[in-house]
């Protein structure tokens, strides 16, 4: 039996060609993956270990103020310690003196500690020398030679020490971290000074001559119970764990495109061995008829695909290492400190990635195993037939017809409810209501093709051959038509999601955002109040309201309280307010958001019992409810009464608006002009907002779509194999077409026009459902987040279907050629 | 029934397989001519190159050497698609295995020739020839709903409709029952007779030869007798002869 099998493969080896490869890229992704995760944790172990070799330990403080100075100094005076430095970190503007820009992109800058003591250093000075006193500064290498810094240079720094920063000396260059914007390093004092740090995040000590865990123990007992020591191995682990768990969710969204693309692949595999099992009934059937059992026919075809399996997936696990190497380079191009390079071989993820492919192929060969059990001994004496499919039986039709109305009715009871609940109603009830739609393929596909093929057939005899034969077997068709329609759904999916997303930025901004700039700092929450001044003293501005938060009592609940002045907004946009007028806006009357208002059901002319820090308690009538997408606090205070609350804070956001008459570019210029004194002081203009957010969802899509396309590839070849089967069983129709005198062109052109119809059948099928999911989880997220209007990119979606069909002829070139070049006579004279 | 020029002519063909020792001769010098309007059936034992002849004639298959002529056009030397072309023009078929299309209707399968031509059917011709085939109330039955005997007719029908200059019938009653065999070979009978078509049939079925006009008889790849208007009997005794 084994023998008989391992001929059968082989004899068979190139129609397993195709669907192989399936498996192959399947794996691939899979194994990819690990392999990219696994080089991340390592290239985060070793880059840490490597540079924290001399912290012996670390000290934290448990409070939310870190380590106080004091500390520090009674950590410097134990014997054991031989150098101990505390650390801070935090986001800062870096310009040239003369305003120019350094960090790359509109990233701030990150300042972080550099210890006077080497051995507590944990990047290293490359050049120069490192930073000491209060005017000097250390650059990362990378953001040097982009911003061509040389040592010497000047730069200001805009921290939270002022609002013009101060100018610091170029001292030397850092080794690059990951930080993708600039990296700054000052003296750990002065650091602290320009992010008005309280204490010092940790403390790395540095013992003299002893081991980790003694100088653990010494500096537990000298400090006391509030300060958590850990020795600088465990700090170094922790670190280097805390650095991977940010690369999960990456793995976790790699490995689930993976599982589509292997979900593909198994469709493709049932459905190759559906296929065998029907042309070799024949060969099936005489091994009943010579005595081997139903058991061991089963056995043979599952153990078939094992082999097939296994063989693919190790070549998926090799081609992983190539697929994981190009995926590094991908992160590398954003990131620099991922290395490039062929990674290390890892066995354990490896024999993993086998395994998972071994288990799909078998398990997609077990619905055709079964089916060969099936065959009667009987059928080796009868003369071969075409391989037909069975009508479905009303059974199947029934339990289909459950399940997918079943799904249908959660899926849109889920969109209708919302919520989170919501969500998962329509991820579970889209699932079952997918998956009944392909299992009733072979039902409605044949009218589908039918129609798709009208206008091939309309243009000659091959098309209407072509169309003829799509349909004759439906139930292939449809499980070949399947395997892209999971690809296309999900890309049309996401790309109902990111257009309807755009839109609803559009929307909003074009609708709600009546206003030219946002103005707002790039690395804290408070604007310089120059700024505001030198800004409103431009003939170039019109209109700038200033927003304040701070947190008080609402009605017994910590909230939100916004001090906005309702003479300032009113005069910047009237359609702020959704009822009542900000212009009433005045001390003893408030106004809340609309989202607050639906929550709580309080209306205009009720009153609010609001605490505030300095105000005490005041119980103001409501006056206006303002639309929460434009300002999200739930509560509003006229500035005044705000002041009287909160005392001076400084304004968190300005609203601007040009004199009219003065165009974009003027605006543009008197703006820059301004902020060139305010570095860390932004003011993208809306445009410029609703431009970001369109791109950024443009490359998440771009990026979504690009690691479909491998499960729409694989999809592909599950065309060109059903192709090449189906003409393998046909050599005899084939040959007779041609006797008949159809030219090989037109041979061809009939099984591209197969390939084609199949494609787009599968494709269209995909849209739509596609469409319908996004329209279903645009409803459900509308509540909870920015998506709010449903739009379609048609255009993108016509290029889907017609990319599809244009695959599906390129699937059919090698059946067509390999048909076109049979002999006619040993075709049609072969019994 | 002599016409100024044979319907289907073939000189000096060889035809060789293989190459050194292992060469097979599966033609070796057939010259040989087909007259029009009549019915000539090609005999010969297992192996004596008859199917062989016959593909090489249909321009299916390839030649070694000789020149064969389908009317005034040489089939010998040309190109892929001007042999496509002129089987569609000029040559129809009949297979032993009927070789009909199994996702096409009857009458789609007998149209089917003309359509790959883009010709339109002439409706008469087409009435006339469902009538003598006796398939009209067949027509829209699929090849999997048909006899065997029904699906050679339809075949027939196929090959008759676009009015070839020649039809060639490889072992045309080879799976048939002789009641079914009786009605195909009356038919191509008729069709000779009475249409004037020419058929050019490959058979080791004495009974379905003793149909022709003439029957010609090969072995070992060469030609070795031949009988006209002959009976079954007499087709047998030649056969036995050859065989032994």
């Amino acid at each position: 039996m084994l023998a008989a099998m391992l001929a059968s493969l082989w004899a068979h080896k190139r129609r397993l060609l195709m669907s192989s490869l399936a498996i192959v890229l399947g794996v691939g992704f899979v194994s990819g993956t690990f392999v990219l995760s696994d080089t991340l944790k390592s290239s985060f172990y070793s880059s840490f270990s490597s540079t924290g070799s001399g912290v012996g330990a670390v000290v934290r403080h448990g409070g939310a103020h870190g380590v106080p100075a004091g500390a520090l100094d009674r950590i410097r005076a134990l014997p054991q310690v031989a150098a101990a430095d505390g650390t801070v970190e935090g986001v800062v503007t870096v310009v040239r003196p003369d305003g120019t820009p350094v960090s790359s992109g509109n990233l701030p800058g990150m300042l972080a500690s550099v210890p006077s003591d080497q051995r507590l250093r944990s990047v290293p000075v490359t050049r120069g020398s490192p930073p000491s006193g209060s005017r000097q500064i250390v650059v990362d290498e990378t953001t040097a030679g982009d911003a061509h810094i040389a040592i010497g240079d000047r730069l200001r720094v805009v921290g939270r020490d002022g609002d013009h920063g101060r100018i610091y000396r170029v001292t030397g260059f850092t080794k690059a971290g990951a930080y993708s914007g600039a990296g700054l390093g000052m003296s750990p004092s002065q650091a602290a000074r320009v992010l008005k740090a309280t204490g010092y995040e940790r403390v790395d000590v540095a013992g003299a001559g002893i081991g980790q865990d003694e100088l653990k123990q010494r500096l537990s007992g000298a400090l006391g119970g509030a300060y958590a020591v850990t020795t600088g191995t465990a700090e170094v682990h922790k670190q280097a764990d805390d650095a991977t768990s940010a690369t999960k969710p990456i793995t976790i969204g790699l490995l689930m495109f993976a599982f589509v693309a292997l979900l593909v692949a198994a469709l493709v595999i049932f459905n190759t061995f559906q296929i065998l099992v029907a042309q070799r009934a024949t060969e099936m059937a005489l091994l009943r008829c010579v005595g081997a059992t139903r058991r061991q026919v089963f056995g043979s075809v599952v153990a078939e695909s094992a082999i097939m399996g296994l063989v693919a997936s190790v070549i998926g696990v090799a081609a992983g290492i190539g697929i994981g190497t190009g995926m590094l380079a991908l992160f590398h191009a954003f990131q620099e400190t991922v290395p490039v390079g062929v990674p290390p071989f890892e066995l354990g993820t490896s024999l993993l990635a086998v395994g998972v492919g071994l288990v799909v192929t078998m398990v997609a060969a077990i619905i055709p195993a079964l089916r060969a059990t099936r065959i009667a001994p009987i059928a080796a004496l009868r003369t071969p037939d075409q391989p037909r499919t069975r009508r479905a039986g009303p059974l199947r039709v029934a339990t289909i017809a459950v399940f997918g109305a079943g799904g249908l009715a959660l899926a849109v009871g889920g969109a209708v409810y919302g919520d989170v609940l919501g969500m998962i109603a329509v991820a579970a009830g889209g699932c079952v209501f997918f998956v009944a739609v392909l299992a009733a393929g072979p039902l409605y596909i044949p009218p589908l093709a039918r129609l798709i093929g009208a206008i091939p057939a309309r243009a000659g005899v091959p098309g209407r051959l072509a169309v003829a034969n799509t349909v004759r077997n439906p139930g292939r068709t449809a499980a070949t038509a399947a395997a892209l329609t999971i690809g296309i759904t999900l890309v049309t999916l996401f790309s109902v999601v990111g257009a309807s997303a755009k839109a609803s930025v559009d929307e909003r901004i074009a609708d709600r955002y009546p206003v030219d700039y946002m103005v707002r700092s790039a690395t804290s929450d408070s604007i310089a109040p120059g700024a505001i001044a030198d800004l409103r003293a431009r003939p170039e501005i019109g209109a700038l309201a200033v927003l304040r938060s701070a947190y008080g009592t609402v009605n017994g609940a910590k909230t939100e309280i916004l001090g906005m002045s309702g003479t300032q907004v009113t005069r910047l946009t009237r359609r702020l307010a959704t009822e009542g007028s900000l212009a009433a806006l005045r001390p003893g009357t408030t106004a809340i958001s609309a989202d607050y208002a639906a929550r709580t059901h309080l209306k205009t002319g009720d009153r609010l019992t609001v605490r505030t820090p300095r105000g005490g308690t005041s119980t103001p009538r409501i006056v206006a409810v303002y639309d929460s997408d434009f300002v999200s606090a739930p509560v509003a205070l006229s500035t005044e009464a705000f002041a009287h609350g909160f005392g001076a804070v400084r304004a968190g956001q300005g609203l601007m608006n040009l004199r009219p008459g003065v165009t974009d570019d003027q605006g543009r210029r008197a703006v820059d002009a301004v902020l060139r004194q305010y570095p860390d002081v932004q003011a993208p203009s809306v445009a410029q907002i609703r431009e970001q957010l369109s791109s950024s969802v443009n490359a998440l899509l771009g990026v979504v779509s690009g690691l479909l396309g491998l499960a729409i590839i694989i999809a592909v070849f599950g065309i060109a194999n059903t192709l090449s089967l189906s003409v393998l069983e046909r050599t005899r129709e084939s040959a007779l077409v041609r006797a008949l005198g159809l030219t090989k062109r037109q041979l061809r052109r009939m099984l591209s026009v197969e390939a084609g119809v199949t494609a787009v059948v599968g494709a269209v099928l995909g849209v739509l459902l596609g469409i319908g999911f996004g329209r279903a989880v645009v409803a459900a997220i509308a509540e909870m987040s920015a998506v709010k209007v449903f739009a379609v990119s048609y255009t993108q979606i016509a290029i889907f279907v017609v990319v599809a069909g244009g695959c599906g002829w390129l699937a059919s070139i090698l059946p067509a050629r390999r048909a076109a070049r049979a002999s006619i006579v040993s075709a049609i004279t072969d019994e | 029934m002599t016409a100024a020029r044979p319907a289907v002519a073939a000189r000096g063909l060889t035809k060789t397989y293989g190459t050194g020792g292992a060469e097979v001769h599966a033609l070796r010098g057939v010259d040989i001519a087909f007259d029009p309007h009549a019915f000539t059936a090609i005999m010969g034992p297992s192996g004596s190159g008859k199917s062989t002849l016959m593909h090489c004639l249909a321009g299916l298959d390839t030649v070694t050497s000789g020149v064969i002529h389908i009317g005034d056009a040489e089939v010998t030397g040309l190109t892929d698609r001007q042999l496509t072309l002129l089987r569609r023009e000029r040559v129809g078929f009949i297979f032993q295995a009927f070789n009909l299309l199994p996702t096409l209707t009857a009458e789609q399968n007998i149209r089917l020739p003309l359509s790959i031509a883009g010709r339109a059917a002439d409706e008469r011709w087409f009435d006339h020839v469902i009538d003598a085939v006796g398939l009209r109330d067949r027509l829209a039955h699929r090849p999997s709903q048909l006899s065997g005997g029904q699906q050679q007719r339809v075949a027939c029908a196929r090959a008759l409709l676009s009015r070839p200059d020649v039809i060639f019938a490889d072992e045309p009653t080879g799976n048939l029952d002789s009641r079914s065999s009786a009605e195909v070979l009356g038919f191509l009978r008729t069709s000779v007779r009475e249409f004037g078509q020419t058929i050019v049939m490959v058979t080791h079925d004495p009974v379905a030869a003793s149909n022709a006009d003439r029957v010609v008889f090969l072995r070992d790849g060469a030609l070795v007798d031949e009988l006209r208007s002959p009976s079954p009997q007499a087709v047998l005794d030649e056969l036995k002869k050859l065989e032994g």
